[in-house]
């Protein structure tokens, strides 16, 4: 019974309730003029998840997986 | 029964929730040895760097003339995806849109698309932005650029294709709903002329062979429409040519030359 394969055409969120505590963790934030998606890390740290700019300079800057520190 | 299709699912949720926070957590990057209280940031962003790219200095040119922007995972439209969805939010495209038309110091912009489709509204607001932008555009689809991506393909003033990239065409629809009244029918056959207009508008295909395509049984498992590729998307009048980055930013540059050749003849 471990592993079921579940054939259904419905959109898997609605099969699987979202935990929402995962939207709180990733938020949007300019960094050094650069607009990028972040996970949070602990409180001053987060993680890029993506770089949202449209500059393909800042994609040589900031990859995702790359740490960034946040002082407010 | 019910209690136990409950757990069931109830189990599989958790294997899932736990499958996404691995992969956060066997990211490449041994943070581990980097000390996270350190007061010298400059001194750790170096070692970060260092760590990252292998080397402490990343080539670096001022700032970029073209812009480039992606459309990958799925096209966010009204409703939040949860974040293990890839998805290029319209909102945050719009204004970014509105930057480089303002923006002096960039004269070209390049699409890449990558993308399954998604809202057909957010895709059509993403569409009209692109094809109303005075400034030279090109754009390229890798790997898929499906449903309300063949909009956002044709948007631009060239559209190049990768050979084994593909393109879904398929009528608009309402995933797991029943469509049950004609006001419905209307509604969504009034949504789909704008698509088709669209598209016809911004590329050589016509009216009926795009729906023709459209229409299409036996192409797709168990549902009509057809799945165009590379060449193929050249050969309806789709896309404009086959190519890669190399001819994409050519094409682009030459644009950007042909409208400083005009503003100088203009003056």
């Amino acid at each position: 019974m471990k592993n079921m394969i579940l054939y259904t055409i419905m959109p898997q969120e609605t099969i699987y309730p979202i935990d929402q505590q995962i939207f709180t963790q990733q938020k949007y934030l300019e960094y050094n003029g650069v607009p990028m998606l972040v996970q949070s890390v602990d409180g001053t740290s987060y993680e890029i998840s993506r770089v949202m700019s449209t500059d393909p300079q800042h994609f040589m800057q900031y990859q995702p997986g790359q740490k960034i520190f946040v002082t407010s | 029964m019910n209690f136990l299709l409950f757990y069931i699912l109830n189990c599989m949720n958790k294997i899932g929730g736990s499958n996404v926070s691995n992969s956060i957590n066997n990211q490449p990057t041994s943070d581990e040895q980097t000390p996270n209280n350190q007061p010298d940031s400059k001194e750790s962003s170096l070692v970060e760097k260092i760590q990252q790219l292998g080397q402490t200095n990343v080539p670096s040119l001022s700032e970029s003339k073209i812009h480039c922007l992606t459309i990958v995972g799925q096209i966010e439209g009204h409703v939040a995806l949860p974040p293990q969805n890839k998805t290029t939010k319209y909102e945050h495209l719009i204004p970014q849109l509105v930057a480089i038309e303002q923006n002096p110091k960039i004269e070209g912009l390049l699409i890449i698309l990558n993308t399954v489709g998604g809202d057909v509204e957010a895709g059509l607001a993403i569409s009209e932005m692109i094809a109303t932008l005075s400034k030279p555009t090109v754009s390229l689809v890798l790997g898929g650029g499906h449903s309300i991506g063949v909009p956002i393909a044709v948007s631009t003033n060239y559209s190049y294709i990768a050979e084994t990239a593909t393109m879904t065409i398929h009528p608009i629809r309402l995933t797991g709903l029943v469509i049950g009244v004609p006001q419905t029918f209307e509604y969504l056959d009034k949504m789909q002329e704008r698509v088709t207009k669209f598209v016809t508008k911004h590329s050589k295909i016509t009216d009926e062979r795009f729906k023709e395509l459209m229409f299409t049984k036996g192409n797709l498992t168990r549902d009509i429409g057809t799945n165009v590729v590379g060449l193929d998307a050249v050969k309806y009048g789709i896309i404009d040519e086959v190519g890669g980055i190399g001819q994409a930013l050519a094409k682009l540059q030459q644009f950007i030359d042909e409208r400083q050749e005009q503003s100088k003849n203009g003056e």
